[in-house]
């Protein structure tokens, strides 16, 4: 009970996220350490499958709640499901991942239950039995070390890919628990998904309460809201290179973005321009390929996490501001990424 | 002598009816100039009146001496014997008229008059047959307009040659009537031919041509104030009132934290002289002939803009007249900004002032765009989108870009350039400028100058994270608060180091013009007179040195324009010179020495707007390259005052250019055309501008733009120069 | 309709950031902005006002007492007026406690729908909408990149890690916004006049009857220990060549843990 390790795992329309494996694992390790049984929760579609995953993982039980209510509904469902459950078992840690998801849900249930919660941990690690996280504040200029003080059991929300997912092979009980209701005034999933350019997107089967799930052809976030975005400038010489960098977003699952030089070249429409006088973004990585990073350009994405530069001018002032350059030649590098990319992510 | 015997009106019911004829048509005209007068009366008070022995001086020239518009030789010819002629007509009138009530008057009758105007009826003529043939035949773009007629321009043409055509032939039958007493050149020689006619028939006939010539010239009086020919009377004052510099400063907006509206949007928020621009206008087009922003199919006609104006006046003056009962409905008039002016056209300015310099009769039509922009950012936050960041970032980080300004003098460490609060006790202050601070390309403009100063032993600093971004962009884009107050900051920061020129001049900078309770403020501590550009030498320099003691240097003409003509409007005095001038004065002291011919390229040179047409600085920067180039600038047809703008100024840096073709891009098909290897520049937004543009024209391979700065630094690091023979010292480098 | 926006006031985000020995942030006043993801939810606010005659729109913002200032740039763009809840006690709060005080303020004032920016400049939380919903009691409509409102009914677009889903509730409810949704407009300087003149009210805890036990340094659940800066220099490696390039991007991507 006092040492025991949970992860909240998060299930859409019965696809288990990758970023669950990765809590459940790492839930699996702390538990293992601190002398506690581990946990996952898992709600909504599939949750066998989902439980078998995360047994996989270590886990060594899965709460499952199997219902239609979870997709119908906006959170409001895990957090009732998920607050009755921690409740009832008082363990130490729930872990869930830093999605949109998880943290609505832990949000909702910290406050309901009066909780701690710490979000965007990068590191977590074990001083005697004190669990110490590791959170990026201030935009990633400072690296803050947090404790928890107080009693009671305490959510820790981890960044996307912070804890690798360590599949050791076992099997996990799956405990069955009775789904939520609907609930009064609840957030309604009334919609598929992605409306936008329905036209040309992929079919992808029926939700639970019967409504069509839609995947649009590009599943390519807003350049604002993108993760990763890869963007081509110049240097691609023309709009067929457009074709290479769509080519690598998507193994990536990036956006794609453009200078403001092959923007008025025509090569490609304004929304993607990226820069003083087209969008500013921040995204984990910006990928530019053939783009030389004047201050008009740098002004648009200057505080991404990660800049990675492909470019053949070895003087481009990309590489005075970049993490890592390439000096080469995009239009065999860019395809070799690209291939590299989808056999990492073993496609 | 002279005096016809037979007075022309016809006996006493004649003057009569002359008298009644002359009441008419000066009624109308009194009439007419009241009404013009009130209505230009409702814009807000401005000063005009200082720097009177300055305006006298200026009007000789411009309006006797029709200076402006002999720029343009033939038209130029044909406006002068038209004007003059026009002046001695009118003064014949006055004998004419006189004679309508049986007298005359002396020196105006007498025979030399007679010589001159003769000889000024035929020039007068044939420059009639000029003009036409300009309308008609050669039709020069100019001259076409978006929204008038040009039925105007033929009525006025065919009144003066019928004010000609009677007055010669009134001349003709005088002189046949009078038996050869009323003596003209014109009428002996022709008369001559005629004099077998009876006295009668030639009284009569000279009494017709005498009816007809006083008919036309009062239509003329009914008729000029009522057409564009107005400019005929509004010129001459319009002229005079002048903006007396310095041209390069906007005019501030007075009480901005405590006033209620901001910027321009109906009439009587322009200034007297506003409105007096539009009646002086002639329509002559050349400030459209010349605007980049129109030559690359931008919506933007200058001419357009300063008759919408006027048009606006007359359409809605007589609401803000003083005693006028009904109160303008705001709510139910088409707004002015937005309707008759469009909003893309006043963002389509770069504010290169190429229509202002070029105006003959003294327009300025910078000030007023920039007061609509006033209105449309500080009133209605309509702008262009991709303002916004620029905007909240000068707001927020000092500079346009999401940077930390503590960053601005990182570049300054690798080479050992020291700031002021390291080393406060340097003479000269080099004001870098955002775009040399951080933008890389421009960087390389900053070290380079940066590296010319060590060079030649300047004790010199920045103010590093203690500058901000001057205000200028945001000044140009119509934002006069976020103008203010880094302005505000900056001189307050200048005048902790000291580089304040004191009290002294600030009073003198005050006497006779200064704030005076309106719109727009007149401060000018001196005089950068558009007709005189300033040498941009010597003025105040101690004896033996290049530069005095406390003076800025700036590579951005922008910084340069605003901190030099417009700081003083808050009380910020500084001697304050453009890195290109200080080169030059370094040259020619002998305090920089130079690898005379070092450049061997074919080398052209882009004027910037805002230190060439601004503050005339045009030979400075070709004496330096005179001297490191081995054959001197390749000249483009568009140079020194008549050069095309990068597309750049006016804040147009800060948004996109969608429509037409891209002014850069045209710029630098220019320079191409020189058949020169690389253009000299001396701003790093016209650097910027320019890099684009090569690029997108692919000449990157054989065409480079460079700073001379940058050629200056390359010159020096690549052969240093021992005192000696073949340096450049003073006015041995240039012939 | 009552249009409440909860604003935060966060240092520039280029500002220099220190720690006191307190373990909290340091705050020099003339940093202080209005965290931008707010902006965004302000001008929804706006337009939201703009389509529904008759509504109101207040600016409501938790901070110290000088963020009045913070709070009249946002009136500056528009609404009626500003709430500020400031009291020395609230000093140190986590979200969690921040967001019981919202909800306080957010009921006292009287809501129909309460804005929120998704995330704050400064943390990245964006865990204070949700948690702020679970204290009201009300439905939250989180990561909207569009919100309809129709007939007491709110529909937004929600935007996911990939794609979005619609979503919808009845009023009153909580909304999150994303910087997809719209562009803040920039004040004008009419806009800056009149915000000097709207009334902006100040709530102390006491006004709001919520606990100053609850909330506070005191209260919080985590605590910092230490902080170290990390280098906000590129790393800035090079290199040359096509050949195992391609390796070498991934295997750096790896070892950021972006792959």
């Amino acid at each position: 009970m006092a040492n025991d390790i949970w992860a909240l795992a998060e299930i859409t329309n019965g696809r288990l996220a990758s970023i669950s494996l990765q809590v459940a694992s790492k839930a699996a390790e702390l538990a293992k350490a601190l002398g506690g049984a581990s946990a996952a929760v898992a709600m909504g579609a599939n949750t066998q499958a989902a439980g078998q995953e995360l047994g996989a993982c270590g886990v060594e039980t899965v709460y499952a709640a199997e219902g239609s209510v979870y997709d119908e509904y906006l959170i409001q469902p895990q957090v009732e499901t998920l607050a009755a459950l921690i409740q009832q078992h008082q363990p130490r840690l729930v872990l869930f991942g830093g999605t949109n998801f998880g943290r609505d849900v832990a949000a909702r249930v910290a406050a309901r239950l009066g909780l701690g919660l710490e979000y965007n941990v990068g590191e977590v690690t074990l001083e005697g039995n004190d669990v110490v996280m590791t959170v990026p504040a201030f935009g990633g200029a400072q690296a803050v070390k947090m404790a928890f003080q107080g009693e009671g059991t305490r959510l820790l929300g981890a960044r996307p890919n912070a804890f690798p997912t360590v599949r050791a092979g076992g099997a996990a009980t799956v405990q069955q628990v009775s789904p939520a209701s609907a609930p009064t005034r609840g957030a309604k999933v009334s919609g598929p998904f992605g409306t936008e350019g329905a036209a040309e997107a992929g079919h992808l089967g029926k939700a639970p309460d019967g409504h069509d799930i839609w995947m649009p052809a590009a599943t390519r976030a807003k350049l604002e809201e993108a993760q990763i975005i890869v963007s081509g400038g110049r240097g691609l010489g023309g709009p067929q290179g457009f074709a290479q960098i769509e080519e690598l977003a998507t193994a990536l699952g990036a956006s794609v973005g453009a200078s403001r030089a092959a923007v008025d070249a025509g090569w490609i429409p304004y929304g993607h321009q990226v820069g003083q006088t087209g969008k500013t973004v921040k995204p984990t990585v910006y990928i530019a390929c053939g783009i030389s990073g004047a201050v008009q350009h740098k002004a648009g994405m200057g505080t991404s996490s990660l800049v990675i530069a492909i470019n053949k001018d070895k003087d481009a002032p990309i590489f005075g501001f970049c993490d890592l350059g390439v000096v080469g030649d995009l239009n065999v590098v860019v395809p070799q990424l690209t291939a590299a990319v989808k056999r990492r992510k073993g496609e | 002598m002279g005096h016809p015997p037979i007075w022309p009106a016809g006996g006493l019911i004649g003057s009569i009816i002359f008298a009644a004829l002359l009441l008419i048509g000066w009624g109308a005209f009194a009439l007419r100039i009241d009404k013009l007068v009130r209505w230009m009366r409702v814009g807000r008070p401005e000063n005009r009146f200082d720097h009177l022995g300055e305006r006298v001086k200026y009007f000789t020239l411009m309006v006797l001496g029709q200076r402006g518009v002999l720029r343009d030789p033939l038209p130029g010819i044909a406006h002068f014997f038209t004007f003059w002629g026009f002046i001695v007509i009118q003064l014949d009138a006055l004998n004419l008229w006189a004679q309508g009530f049986h007298f005359t008057i002396p020196i105006i009758s007498s025979r030399p008059f007679a010589v001159v105007l003769d000889i000024l009826i035929v020039l007068a003529f044939i420059a009639l047959i000029e003009f036409a043939y300009r309308r008609l035949i050669v039709r020069p773009k100019q001259l076409a307009s978006q929204s008038h007629s040009p039925v105007d321009a033929f009525v006025i043409l065919g009144l003066i040659l019928l004010v000609l055509l009677t007055l010669a032939l009134y001349e003709i039958f005088a002189y046949v009537a009078t038996g050869g007493t009323a003596w003209t050149p014109f009428g002996a020689t022709i008369g001559h031919a005629w004099m077998g006619m009876s006295v009668s028939t030639a009284t009569a006939l000279m009494r017709v041509f005498w009816w007809a010539n006083v008919l036309v010239v009062v239509s003329f009086l009914i008729y000029i104030p009522n057409s564009k020919h107005l400019h005929l009377m509004a010129t001459p004052f319009n002229v005079f009132f002048r903006n007396m510099g310095p041209v390069g400063a906007l005019q501030p907006i007075e009480n901005l934290e405590e006033r209620e509206d901001y910027g321009v949007h109906k009439i009587n928020q322009f200034t007297w002289k506003q409105l007096l621009d539009g009646y002086a206008c002639t329509e002559c087009g050349r400030c459209n002939s010349v605007c980049p922003a129109l030559a690359t199919d931008k919506p933007l006609w200058p001419k357009e803009i300063i008759l919408s104006v006027k048009e606006e006046l007359f359409a809605t003056g007589d609401g803000y007249l003083v005693g006028h009962q009904q109160e303008v409905d705001e709510s139910k008039v088409e707004p002015m900004v937005g309707g008759r002016i469009k909003d893309e056209t006043l963002w389509a300015c770069t504010n290169c002032g190429a229509c202002v310099e070029i105006c003959p009769v003294s327009i300025e039509h910078v000030q007023k765009i920039d007061d609509m922009r006033r209105y449309l950012v500080m009133e209605e936050s309509r702008f262009p989108q991709e303002v916004t960041p620029l905007f909240t970032n000068l707001e927020r980080n000092q500079n346009p870009w999401e940077i930390s300004n503590d960053t601005r003098a990182e570049w300054a460490q690798a080479i050992g350039v020291k700031t002021l609060s390291e080393d406060p006790a340097v003479e000269v202050l080099y004001w870098v400028g955002c775009m040399g601070s951080f933008d890389a390309r421009n960087r390389k403009v900053a070290t380079a100058f940066a590296k010319v100063m060590q060079a030649a032993n300047v004790h010199f600093g920045i103010l590093g994270p203690e500058e901000s971004c001057t205000g200028d962009p945001a000044r140009r884009i119509g934002n006069e608060y976020l103008w203010y107050m880094l302005a505000s900051q900056n001189v307050e920061t200048l005048n902790g180091y000291g580089f304040n020129k004191g009290a002294a001049v600030a009073d003198s900078a005050s006497n006779g013009n200064g704030h005076n309770g309106n719109g727009h403020v007149n401060t000018t501590p001196a005089l950068t007179n558009a007709a005189q550009p300033s040498n941009g030498h010597g003025v105040g320099v101690e004896p033996g040195r290049a530069y005095n003691v406390k003076t800025v240097v700036a590579t951005c003409p922008h910084c340069f324009n605003t901190i030099k003509n417009e700081y003083p409007q808050l009380g910020g005095h500084y001697e304050v010179i453009h890195h290109t001038e200080f080169i030059a004065r370094l040259i020619d002291s002998g305090q920089l020495r130079l690898p005379v011919g070092f450049d061997k390229r074919k080398l052209t040179y882009h004027d910037p707007c805002f230190i060439g047409r601004w503050n005339g600085v045009y030979e400075e920067p070709r004496r330096v390259l005179n001297v490191i180039n081995s054959d001197g600038v390749a000249e483009m047809k568009r140079n020194r005052n008549r050069s095309f703008c990068c597309g750049g100024g006016g804040g147009r840096v800060w948004m996109e250019e969608k429509i037409g073709k891209r002014i850069n891009n045209t710029r630098v098909e220019e320079a191409l055309s020189t058949g020169a290897d690389a253009m000299a520049a001396a701003c790093p937004f016209c650097i910027t501008m320019f890099e684009d543009g090569i690029k997108a024209v692919a000449a990157q391979d054989h065409f480079a733009v460079e700073d001379i700065a940058e050629i200056l630094a390359r010159a020096l690091e690549a052969s240093p120069v021992a005192p000696g023979p073949t340096t450049a010292r003073g006015n041995e480098a240039h012939p | 309709m009552n249009i409440v926006v909860c604003v935060k006031e966060t240092p520039s985000t280029t500002a220099e950031k220190r720690f006191g020995p307190d373990m909290r942030l340091e705050r020099r006043k003339e940093d202080a902005i209005i965290n931008p993801f707010d902006e965004y939810a302000i001008e929804e606010g706006l337009r939201q006002q703009e389509k529904h005659a008759g509504s109101t729109v207040t600016i409501l913002c938790m901070g110290p007492a000088t963020a009045t200032e913070t709070l009249r740039r946002a009136l500056a763009m528009g609404g009626d007026r500003g709430v500020l809840v400031t009291d020395p006690a609230l000093e140190g709060s986590d979200a969690i406690a921040t967001a019981k005080v919202l909800a306080a303020a957010l009921d006292k004032i009287g809501y129909d729908i309460a804005l929120f920016g998704n995330a704050a400049a400064d943390s990245y939380g964006g865990v204070v909408p949700s948690a702020t919903a679970e204290f009201l009691g009300q439905p939250l409509l989180s990561y909207a990149s569009q919100l309809d409102i129709e007939g007491g009914n709110a529909k937004i677009q929600r935007q996911a890690e990939v794609g979005y889903s619609v979503v919808e509730a009845g009023l009153p409810v909580v909304v999150s916004v994303v910087k997809a949704i719209n562009e803040p407009r920039y004040p004008s300087m009419k806009g800056i006049m009149q915000s000097k003149k709207k009334p902006l009210d100040t709530f102390s805890l006491a006004d709001l009857g919520v606990d100053a036990a609850l909330v506070g340094a005191g209260a919080a659940r985590e605590k910092a220990q230490s902080a170290e800066k990390i280098s906000t220099q590129r790393k800035g490696e090079i290199y040359m060549g096509n050949d195992g390039a391609a390796d070498r991007v991934v295997a750096f991507l790896a070892e950021q843990k972006v792959l």
